[in-house]
């Protein structure tokens, strides 16, 4: 099955308490800049106001893929997570213009222009995705985001499983709450 | 200390990292699966070993579980603890930030001391002994009350304890910490209420509740908690956030109360009035288990909807779907914090709560109660250890008895320690706090009467932050006249810049929470073990290690030593866990260690252990636990189940009669305080010896069984009324519903002269500086940053994520002033007349959003680096200021002081906002007059 | 996409720079200039004229392309990226890939007719079939370029490549006669006719592309509202279609019904301005779109 995040819009809404953040950055030791969760806000100090974590959601037809020149950006086969390699990568920022998600992330580079691309891995590969002796550095599939997500609100794993804890969740309360909620409105 | 760990460079560290993550991995990928993430791994090279600790974060008072990755005795990174009860591996941005906060570059690394106006490197030993001499040479020359001692919330429960014993043996009670200004509103209102002051449930046991009312943000200041209130909320709970501002508790909320700042019980008031004249009481909970309904009543009676609505500007629909959601979905528990402490009226505000909570029938239940979310990390150990001006730890007070009592625990006699103070009566009456420590030091200039021979002339800052000082104004006058200042902490924190003087400050640095071991209490009265993870860096050293040196240096250290062999459990173990009776705070450090150990048998429903070594027993032994076998209390006032299962009842404290002659007993086998064979008498608390097993063992509760006085004879108000802001917007209420008078407060109140109702004929009245300062002030929390900042800020991770003070501003007022939202903006108020000062501003950027109404402005209190529009990091050490800078929002908070704790008024003043640079000709005219 | 989903402004997302938009338009003229010079060798008229069109090429699509490289990751990625078929090589998916092969084959054609026009001129008429289409593509291309990244909404319409396709043939065929200086003005006649179509064909299609990428949604509607009346709407109003167009159409017709050559360079620098600020305009005024997911 694939890998996924999935982002619960009904009960565990985001606070935007910056743990995805934080611990992303202590984890994977990304630079200044680069942040590859992120959470954004719409609508702020309204009453619909949003939060939203935004990581790479690991597209199942990545259009970053579709459009890098140089066939950096691959999709692993056995579970679907979308990576980049950073030895062929040139940094044109094709795939940041190309992706609906603003996953990509640059680092400043050259002449103040943007370094390679550095995205979302699954936790599976930190910012410097070699060791000292030059061998690609592999963890488990295991994002630190959504381990540490406080309200539960960023689900992460494979698809079926996430997505039958979203609906149970869901059902949860519609099930139990539904006359409360009506009382409120 | 190691000063090989301090040249750790970021090369070798990204090595270590890449080992740690390669180990787990072991170069090929495969599947995972949980148990191999959290077993220590060895390391693929060089067999370096990569240790998974188990420990608790440093910041706020949820008590989150973090596991620390170290890899050759070196922080390099954290998981996610995923087997701890409270939090289940989940963390906010500050707990995910840890090892930003401790292996950074920023912290102070060895003692400094500011000469001619440099800060030069000084050693240990010179430190020490030339603080040591200092103070002995101030306690020659005016005596051991010219010193101040600013305790800390962040250290351990030993260290916190020992900052108490420290000035216990120095002969002075002028100690205090954060929860002077944080929660000691709530401990007088809570305990006057039902007998602890403290959260009576736990975060966990929200998922319980049906209902939720905030009264403050835990959104942003506690977001963990979320994991169980999302909990309660997938299961069908409602949510009212009561609060000044459209906080981010309360987009997710059901029902917004915006109300005023400082009209809290106006607002309960209305509720409750709804559920009086609705017939919605618990008559039976109220009948059996409480006192003095019928004066309630007659109170809040006086606050219909309509007239709460008129004072709090919460449209009354608004208040009686309010009350009815609340009576409709029992049980619901209330939350509050700050927002609703740091007022004059906070005693009373916290009160209302837990009367509301009463007359629901909430209290003493699961999924009730009155949850009070503490600030630091270990800001409720810190309480309940008496690092406070008004008592010794675990809330003897200070009378002659309480004083004999923790005599015979630390093994000296009454008189010996008697020698030690000025006089008997100095011994006797509560000390200097931190809300106005600074007016004592400035007594002979403000001409205020002080309570002691002598001002201040030395303070010891000891892990405790000046931006939560409201009147840095008058903090800075301070710090500029002290003989003496010294600052233990692990950063340099601003008090150590703010003042513009040239010599007498010593820092010194204090090791982080993670690098000495220790016990930490939580927001909800658990203890937890936190384990040391790393050696200390650089040339810090641990808090309990550096008072201990200091009460050698004072000549008292073989009393202050006499019972530890072995540091830091003997600390808890042979004193803390003998001495703490009247909260019971008697857990050993073994049975916490066992239970970190097992973390995994812990249901996270019920914080129960189901089999295993810890079978039975509440994750952090929550106290009152009462002996090695009890399973702690994690749920305060149950009568239900039996003592020896966690159950007890309201605490008899105030005597078996009431003033009005009815019972303060339980209705239900009620009886008085017993001695520990069973007798009346206050026994239970000053018997050394006995663990209560007979008491126990018959189902009698050792402190009694009483009942909860929804009217406290003892108070200025024995039922809360409520009470204008001493700077309120509104004159016409204040006339009505004046503050405190003068005469509440005494003569001096925690030695020194406090006014109330003088102040706001004064200001409000004469001088009308509502018309110059139109908008009302009030201030919070950030997410990303803790109390002070000065680890917050200095942190790289979260300097980024929040790099900016501001002031937020509706729209309207934002238009009326010609404010942008971006722009750089000054806030003005009237603070500082004391000395003579009437323009305190400071200089933010706006922040023009519809979270604040029409009328408030928000700030956040965690800022330093600019002092009244001027910047000040130039006067830190080199290369220790904090990434990321800006103003204090204390320096314009108003005067108000709590007419029971001294608490500082934070949340409700005025103040008006302007383009930088320009200053209104009203605000002008007034400094002139 | 299946799911449903709500489009707001990306906020705060590193733009693409002005190396871009220079390299576009830089490019644009080179291959204009290129079809400009095919075209009349092709016809078998003026050698100067496209003498100069041939000489500017090579120059022109260079200079882009360094500052293409120029906005790349850093010096090692600059020297990877010139190695065009081992870096290359998604060129079944992406328009970059096959702009890197179509530039790269444009630059080496463009570089041997003008050394064929310089030289001897046996291979010229076949290096300039060959140069006709290769300048077409590069010029088609620049515009696929944009209209790939699909979240740009302002970008995302076929007609951009034409717009560009268009905008490069004007700006080429002034590039071109403002080299060649060829006074007669018979000689230019024909050239100047296209030229003036080609600008009329603009002026409307300019406009007309705004207010029918509305229907690529709100944020499309947003960036084109920036342009037209906008922070940008000086720019595209007064420099792009009143100097960029229309003084340049106004000034030709005058040019062709009196017959007096004199103006023309500044008429053609005009046209070149109008050109270097459509391509700014699109590269600036981009907003990128940011789809959330309400899943």
């Amino acid at each position: 099955m694939p890998k996924k995040f999935l982002l619960d819009m009904y009960v565990n809404r985001c606070l935007r308490c910056g743990g995805c953040m934080a611990v992303c950055k202590t984890h994977n030791r990304t630079p200044e800049g680069v942040h590859r969760i992120r959470v954004i806000t719409f609508d702020e100090g309204e009453p619909t106001e949003t939060n939203m974590p935004m990581p790479c959601l690991h597209c199942n037809e990545p259009p970053c893929m579709y459009v890098c020149p140089t066939k950096a950006i691959y999709k692993r086969k056995e579970d679907g997570i979308v990576l980049v390699n950073k030895d062929t990568c040139i940094g044109c920022g094709y795939c940041l213009m190309a992706c609906p998600f603003g996953a990509p992330q640059f680092e400043k580079g050259t002449f103040g222009n943007r370094g390679k691309m550095d995205k979302c891995t699954f936790c599976v590969e930190p910012y410097e995705q070699k060791d000292e002796q030059g061998r690609l550095i592999q963890r488990e599939p295991k994002p630190r985001c959504a381990m540490v997500c406080a309200t539960g609100h960023l689900l992460a794993g494979d698809a079926d499983e996430i997505s039958a804890k979203l609906r149970e969740r869901v059902g949860y309360r519609m099930s139990r709450g539904v006359e409360k909620t009506f009382l409120t409105f | 200390m190691a000063l090989s760990a301090m040249k750790m460079k970021r090369r070798s560290f990204l090595k270590l990292a890449a080992a740690a993550g390669g180990a787990a991995a072991l170069g090929k990928y495969f599947k995972y699966s949980g148990a191999e993430l959290f077993e220590p791994v060895a390391a693929q090279e060089g067999g370096e070993k990569v240790e998974l600790i188990k420990t608790i974060c440093i910041h706020c008072s949820v008590g989150c579980g973090i596991l620390a990755k170290v890899a050759n005795g070196q922080l390099v990174d954290i998981e996610p603890w995923e087997n701890h009860p409270i939090n289940r591996g989940r963390l906010c941005s500050k707990g995910a930030s840890i090892p930003a906060s401790i292996n950074n570059d920023r912290r102070l690394k060895y003692p400094m001391k500011k000469e001619g106006g440099k800060w030069r490197k000084i050693s240990w030993e010179e430190a020490l002994t030339e603080i040591a001499n200092k103070m002995l040479e101030i306690r020659e020359k005016y005596g051991p009350d010219a010193i101040f001692f600013a305790g800390s919330a962040h250290v351990s429960n030993e260290a916190a304890y020992l900052q108490r014993k420290f000035m216990a043996f120095w002969g002075s009670n002028n100690i205090d910490h954060q929860a002077r200004i944080c929660h000691s509103t709530t401990v007088a209102g809570l305990g006057n209420t039902w007998g602890y002051g403290a959260q009576t449930n736990n975060f966990n046991d929200m998922r319980h509740a049906k209902s939720i009312i905030f009264f403050s943000n835990p959104a942003e200041a506690h977001p963990v908690s979320f994991y169980h209130i999302y909990k309660a909320k997938q299961r069908g709970a409602v949510l009212i956030c009561a609060d000044p501002r459209f906080s981010r508790t309360a987009a997710q909320s059901d029902l917004h109360l915006q109300f005023r700042p400082g009209t809290d019980i106006p607002l309960v008031w209305g509720i409750c009035y709804e559920i009086i004249t609705n017939g919605w009481v618990d008559e039976e909970f109220v009948r059996l288990r409480t006192h003095g309904y019928e004066y309630a009543k007659e109170v809040i009676l006086q606050y219909p909807p309509e007239v709460a609505e008129e004072i709090t500007g919460v449209p009354a629909e608004k208040i009686k779907l309010a009350a009815k959601l609340l009576a409709e979905n029992r049980p619901g528990t209330l939350q509050y914090a700050m927002g609703a402490t740091q007022h004059e009226v906070g005693t009373h505000n916290i009160r209302a709560f837990a009367i509301l909570q009463l007359l629901l029938g909430n209290a003493a239940k699961s999924g009730g109660g009155v949850n009070a979310f503490r600030g630091h990390d270990n800001v409720q150990g810190a309480t309940d250890l008496a690092v406070l001006s008004n008592t010794l730890p675990s809330y003897y007070g200070l009378s002659e008895g309480a004083w004999k009592h923790w005599a015979k625990v630390w093994g000296v006699s009454y008189e010996w320690l008697q020698g030690r103070f000025a006089s008997k009566d100095l011994m006797h009456a509560k000390g200097a706090t931190m809300s106005r420590w600074r007016d004592l030091v400035l007594a002979e200039e403000t001409g205020d009467k002080i309570g002691q021979p002598t001002p201040i002339k030395m303070a010891i800052f000891w892990g405790h932050s000046t931006p939560s000082q409201a009147g840095t104004y008058l903090v800075k006058k301070a710090l500029e006249k002290l003989e003496m200042l010294v600052i233990v902490d692990p950063y340099v924190e601003s008090a150590a810049a703010l003042p513009e003087r040239d010599d007498g400050i010593i820092l010194l640095p204090a090791c982080t929470n993670w690098e000495y071991p220790g016990t930490v209490t939580n927001s909800s009265r658990q203890v937890q073990w936190r384990n040391k993870v790393i050696d200390p860096l650089y040339d810090s050293k641990p808090d309990v290690e550096i008072l201990i040196a200091l009460a050698h240096k004072l000549g008292f250290g073989e009393e202050f030593t006499k019972n530890f062999k072995k540091l830091p459990e003997d600390i808890y173990d042979k004193e803390i866990r003998v001495g703490a009776r009247v909260i019971a705070m008697r857990q050993s450090t073994w049975r916490l260690k066992r239970q970190e150990e097992y973390d995994y048998v812990f249901n996270v429903e019920t914080l129960r252990a189901e089999g295993g070594p810890c079978d039975g027993e509440y994750w952090g032994l929550p106290w009152p636990c009462w002996n090695d076998e009890h399973p702690g209390t994690p749920i305060l006032y149950r009568n239900e189940i039996p003592v020896a299962e966690g159950g007890h009842d309201f605490r008899a404290k105030w005597g078996t009669k009431a003033p009005d002659g009815k019972t303060l007993l339980s209705g239900i086998n009620g009886h008085a305080e017993l001695n520990p064979d069973g007798t009346p008498g206050p026994g239970w608390k000053l018997d050394l010896t006995t663990d209560y097993k007979k008491l126990i063992a018959a189902n009698k509760v050792p402190y009694g069984r009483g009942r909860a006085r929804l009217w406290a004879w003892n108070l200025p108000d024995p039922v809360p009324v409520h009470r204008e802001p001493v700077w309120t917007p509104r004159p016409e209420l204040a006339r009505k519903y004046p503050t405190f008078e003068d005469k509440v407060y005494g003569e001096t109140h925690f030695r020194i002269e406090t006014k109330g109702r003088s102040i706001q004929e004064r200001d409000i009245f004469e001088k009308e500086i509502h018309k110059a300062y139109p908008l009302v002030f009030t201030s919070g929390r950030q997410v990303e940053h803790q109390g002070g900042g000065a680890m917050t800020r200095a942190n790289p991770i979260l300097a980024e994520l929040q790099p900016d003070m501001y002031v937020e501003i509706n729209p309207k007022d934002a238009n009326d002033r010609g404010i942008k939202d971006g722009d750089v903006v000054w806030v003005h108020t009237y603070r500082g007349y004391e000395l003579g000062h009437y323009r305190s501003r400071i200089q933010v950027k706006a922040k023009v959003t519809r979270r604040v109404p029409p009328g408030v402005v928000f700030l956040p209190f965690h800022w330093a680096g600019m002092f009244e529009t001027v910047e000040y990091t130039q006067r830190f050490p080199e290369g220790t200021k904090p990434i990321v800078i800006g103003e204090c929002a204390n320096t314009i908070s108003p005067p108000g002081w709590a007419p029971e704790t001294q608490m500082q008024t934070t949340k409700s003043g005025l103040c008006e906002v302007t383009k930088a640079g320009v200053i209104p000709e009203a605000i002008e005219r007034l400094a002139k007059a | 996409m299946e799911f449903p989903y709500y489009v707001m402004e990306f906020p705060g997302y590193q733009r693409w720079g002005w190396e871009i938009a220079l390299y576009i338009f830089l490019g644009g003229v080179g291959s204009g200039a290129l079809i400009t010079a095919a075209v009349t060798l092709l016809l078998g008229k003026e050698t100067k004229i496209a003498r100069a069109g041939a000489y500017l090429a090579p120059p022109l699509l260079i200079v882009g392309s360094v500052l293409l490289l120029l906005d790349l990751a850093g010096i090692k990625a600059m020297l990877r990226a010139m190695l065009v078929p081992l870096t290359f090589t998604n060129i079944t998916t992406s328009w970059m890939a096959r702009g890197a092969w179509i530039l790269l084959v444009t630059l080496l054609v463009a570089i041997a007719f003008a050394y064929s026009l310089a030289t001897d001129k046996r291979y010229s008429r076949t290096l300039a079939l060959l140069a006709l289409p290769l300048g077409i593509a590069t010029a088609l291309y620049t515009g696929l370029l944009l209209k790939g990244a699909r979240f740009v909404p302002l970008w995302n319409s076929g007609e951009l490549p034409l717009l560009f396709l268009t905008s490069a043939l004007t700006t080429g065929i002034a590039a071109t006669l403002l080299l060649a200086s060829v006074k007669e003005y018979s000689k230019l006649r024909g050239f100047l006719a296209a030229l003036l179509v080609l600008l009329l064909i603009e002026a409307i299609e300019v406009p007309l592309y705004f207010f029918i990428i509305g229907e690529q949604g709100d944020i499309a509607v947003k960036s084109a509202s920036a342009i037209l009346s906008g922070a940008y709407s000086i720019a595209f109003w007064l420099v792009l279609m009143f100097l960029g167009i229309i003084i340049p159409i106004l000034g030709l017709g005058y040019v062709l019904i009196t017959r007096k050559a004199a103006a023309l360079p500044a008429f053609f620098a005009l046209v070149l301005l109008g050109g270097l600020t459509l391509r700014f305009l699109f590269v600036h005024g981009a907003i990128k779109a940011f789809v959330v997911p309400l899943i």
